[in-house]
């Protein structure tokens, strides 16, 4: 076992602790370029990473399919030795109970041929053929099996073995002069989950709709954002802004407002990490805690930032299991799946889209701005709503508001929920700027 | 959705001396035979062994000290016009990854349209010579240079946190392919940024700084980025927020840069003009822009963060002209976008480690200088922004819209800044914004950056002098 011959090694060495985080598994994956595959690929890897302590000094080391342990071992203690102290460090994680979860491994994934890999992509690609003004069509499909294993010499000694696709089609089309595209994308860690023949005529559909345009001034009107546009905004409120480290360290226009109300009294937002079949999901987090469903706001309150390890201990707290690292990097601080709880606003998509004047917003790949909390950029497909009903693709519109402006002013949370990226949740509509050309 | 973040790369080491395994070339070219024999149009075998130091201090604690090695073998397929892409761990798998990337290659040709490898061949070797090679360097030396960073942002009252990247890199690859293109290539990266919170009353603002280039530790030596960031950073907590609407503006180097590489660079990509995901197609020898406008890649510039001799097909680099005098006059290409776009091949095929099959890349790309000094400029503007720094930018090359993020601005009134902004976000469609550029200044800088495209990050430069535009669309707040 690499892992515990690399801890072995360190402690032998000299290291008070240490622990190796490893990873191992198979990717397929599928490109396709103007409707034609262009390249196929099945890729095996291992990676083992290794931190290593003596006293507050902390090293690490990594390296992509080493042949041994040994070496990676004695370089993160080597990495110990010359390291500065931490003050902040108190040591590598205690263990903790984990009661694994279903919903993280799909044996078709882990079986998955690159010959069914290629049908499914080719499948949502022929599928966004919607019309003859649909002039090109890219994508890409990835799946991967993989096995996570920590091992450290405090007791931590958890594996797991996850299933994860992901799949991205970009859609050009052209009338005349006039040219647009869209794009659509899934996924998650059940095969089965994934409509390829659906996901191909939305992003096809769209991709047509966009090359009819208007465009709006500077105008306050309700947004109405689908879930896949929220993916950069939603999930950022927990991720970044009630990351415990930006909030310690001050750079989150949320780090003076713990116990303070930031949103609607209607509105709660919380993390969870056990949710089946989500991306986000596993029994533990990549420090080996376990992973547990959090109130981050609660009730319009900021309730609790997420933590690692290393954050929670400088505020003498518990990891809320939110450690999140490659077998390359530190263990960092990052959400899970991230839902909007709002049962006295929930209504109809329809029911959201009635207004005398506002607009849709598909997606936008906008984030927000963590040390003030303002969003402010392009809603990338965006569609104007005119009495209730969607008229026309908007071109070339900004929109901007500040977060705790949204939490405060969401009317409405759709009952369309999708889980994408690490993002549960329907449509929601707020008030905002939006600034078109002119 | 191409997306450009200043993301720092997340691989990186503290190593002093470790033998990089180049292998004789007959071990590799036995994986050419091999495929040949099996019938493939053509195969390319790249093997590459990279070394990462990253330090990482925040508010002067050093919080992460570490080093990391990679090694693979990646083979390339083609049967067909299908590609197929395997992966060895050592020489050993080598067989194996080159029997995988065959058989991927024949699955993929089924729904491929065929392409012939009539393409050039290369042989050469290219090596940076760093005056300090990081991998002979303590970390001591590396550790007083974040300290000098970090000490002069600490210097500046109201600075809330600090953050002191360092990163070096070592990337060894050889590349040999059945139509005997052999190179080698040994590239020393470095890098250091700054990314300083300021915080008053209720107010927090950030800036980011960050200086690259290959070479050594020399690049980073002199630096005044804790300075830069953190003077930024505090002048932003006076700053208002930006009027939405369109005015006419001046983007600072950095913006104007991150523009002309997001907006138009992408869309000048052979392999997005090939799949009809460029406004560009078609367009060679056209007006893409007022005639002031020249746009340059040049991976052969010396010492940038983006430079290279060979891309990660073997191909020599080349210097070009996108776009001259306001025509554009050149795709960037790799060997396959190249042949199909029938054009010249100059390079660009890039990828961003072993794992990854190559792509059409930026490298440095410019906008070449003009005649004109920014308060020329000025003057001219009765009521506009000066939008100064980029955070992010990204476009959709197919529609030719583009939104990029930048760190703040100055409102003009009369010919004179007048009053800090905060953030903005600009969108706008490309080539009208470059048939409105009606000034270009003499002040071309070259500032670095990482770009990603579909998951793959590459380091790049960045670069243009001080661009005046008649109007552009702020999206303010």
């Amino acid at each position: 076992m690499l892992g515990e011959d690399a801890v072995r090694v360190a402690l032998a060495g000299g290291a008070e602790e240490a622990e190796a985080f490893q990873v191992r598994g198979r990717t397929i994956s599928i490109s396709v370029e103007k409707g034609a595959i262009k390249t196929a690929s099945s890729i095996r890897f291992t990676g083992l990473g290794v931190r290593v302590s003596l006293g507050n000094k902390l090293g690490f080391a990594y390296a992509s399919n080493p042949k041994e342990g040994k070496g990676v071992g004695e370089e993160a203690l080597k990495n110990a030795r010359a390291a500065p102290p931490d003050p902040d460090f108190k040591g590598l994680p205690e263990p903790r109970p984990v009661t694994l979860i279903e919903g993280l491994l799909d044996p078709k994934i882990k079986n998955l041929s690159v010959e069914e890999a290629s049908s499914l992509l080719m499948s949502a690609i022929e599928s966004s053929k919607v019309s003859p003004k649909v002039v090109s069509v890219n994508g890409k499909l990835e799946a991967s099996y993989y096995e996570i294993g920590i091992y450290s010499s405090k007791g931590t000694d958890v594996r797991e073995e996850r299933t994860s696709f992901n799949v991205f089609l970009e859609v050009a089309s052209k009338d005349g002069d006039r040219r647009g595209s869209s794009l659509d994308f899934a996924d998650g860690r059940y095969l089965g989950h994934l409509k390829p023949e659906k996901l191909g005529r939305n992003a096809g559909d769209m991709a047509v709709k966009v090359l009819d345009s208007t465009k709006v001034g500077v105008e306050e009107l309700p947004v109405i954002l689908e879930p896949k546009a929220q993916v950069s905004i939603i999930p950022f409120l927990v991720d970044s802004a009630a990351n415990a480290e930006n909030i310690q360290y001050g750079r989150s226009f949320l780090s003076d407002k713990l116990g303070k109300e930031i949103a609607d009294d209607r509105i709660s937002i919380v993390d969870d990490g056990r949710i089946p079949w989500a991306t986000g999901s596993s029994s533990f987090d990549d420090e080996g805690i376990p992973t547990r469903k959090t109130y981050v706001i609660e009730k319009g309150t900021f309730r609790s930032p997420i933590y690692n390890w290393y954050a929670a201990m400088k505020e003498g707290k518990e990891s809320t299991g939110n450690a999140v690292r490659g077998y390359n990097r530190l263990p960092m601080v990052g959400a899970h799946t991230v839902s909007i709880e709002a049962p006295d606003l929930k209504m109809s998509k329809e029911d959201l889209l009635d207004v005398r004047r506002g607009i849709l917003v598909s997606f936008t790949f906008d984030t927000p701005n963590l040390a003030n909390g303002e969003f402010s950029g392009l809603a990338e497909t965006a569609f104007l709503i005119e009495n209730g009903e969607i008229t026309k693709s908007l071109r070339q519109t900004n929109m901007a508001f500040t977060l705790i402006d949204m939490l405060r002013s969401i009317d409405g949370v759709g009952d369309d929920i999708i889980t994408v990226q690490s993002l549960r949740g329907g449509s929601i509509r707020f008030k905002a700027k939006v600034a078109g050309p002119g | 959705m191409f997306k450009q973040q200043r993301k720092h790369p997340s691989r990186h080491i503290i190593t002093v001396k470790i033998a990089l395994p180049i292998k004789t070339p007959m071990e590799l070219e036995e994986a050419i035979s091999l495929a040949l024999d099996d019938g493939v149009d053509f195969i390319e075998v790249r093997e590459e062994k990279s070394l990462h130091t990253v330090i990482r201090m925040v508010d002067g604690v050093v919080r992460e000290f570490s080093s990391g090695n990679e090694y693979r073998i990646s083979v390339r397929s083609l049967f067909e016009g299908g590609w197929g892409f395997g992966v060895a761990s050592s020489l050993e798998e080598l067989e194996e990854a080159v029997r995988d990337s065959v058989k991927l290659a024949k699955l993929s040709s089924k729904w491929s349209e065929r392409v012939e490898p009539e393409w050039p061949s290369f042989a050469g070797k290219f090596e940076t010579k760093p005056k300090k090679p990081p991998w002979e360097i303590g970390p001591e030396e590396k550790l007083d240079l974040i300290r000098e960073q970090d000490d002069q942002a600490r210097s500046y009252e109201r600075v809330r946190n600090r953050n002191v990247l360092y990163l070096d890199s070592l990337r060894d690859v050889r590349i040999i392919n059945s139509i005997g293109t052999s190179i080698s290539q040994r590239i020393s990266r470095v890098r250091m940024s700054t990314h300083i919170y300021a915080y008053e009353s209720g107010i927090t603002e950030s800036a980011f700084e960050s200086k690259a280039g290959s070479g050594g530790l020399e690049i980073l030596e002199g630096l005044n980025l804790g300075e830069e960031a953190a003077k930024r950073a505090v002048e932003a907590l006076a700053a208002k927020p930006s009027p939405p609407g369109k005015f006419p503006s001046i983007l600072d180097p950095k913006l104007a840069g991150v523009f002309i590489h997001e907006a138009f660079g992408h869309a000048a990509e052979g392999d997005s003009v090939l799949s009809d995901q460029s406004i560009l197609t078609g367009k060679i020898g056209q007006s893409v822009g007022s005639d002031m406008v020249s746009v340059v890649d040049d991976p052969t510039w010396e010492g940038l963060y983006g430079s290279y001799r060979y891309d990660d097909e073997g191909s020599e680099a080349k210097k070009k002209y996108i776009v001259k005098g306001g025509i554009l006059s050149s795709f960037m290409t790799s060997l396959e976008s190249a042949y199909r776009l029938r054009t010249r091949l100059t390079g660009n095929a890039r990828s961003m480690s072993y794992d990854h099959p190559p792509l059409v890349r930026m490298s440095n790309t410019y906008i070449d200088r003009g005649d004109w000094t920014f308060e020329e400029m000025l003057s001219e503007i009765k009521e506009g922004i000066y939008a100064i720094g980029a955070i992010y930018g990204y476009t959709d090359p197919a529609k030719g819209q583009f939104m990029f993020k930048a760190e703040g601005g100055w409102l003009i009134k009369d010919g004179e800044l007048k009053e800090r902004l905060r953030e903005v976000a600009i969108a706008g469609m490309t080539l009208e914004v470059l048939h409105n550029v009606d000034a270009i200044g003499k002040d071309l800088k070259m500032d670095p950056g990482t770009c990603g495209k579909q998951g793959q990050f590459v380091p790049v430069t960045t670069g243009s002098p001080h661009i005046r535009v008649k109007e552009l669309v702020f999206g303010g707040r």
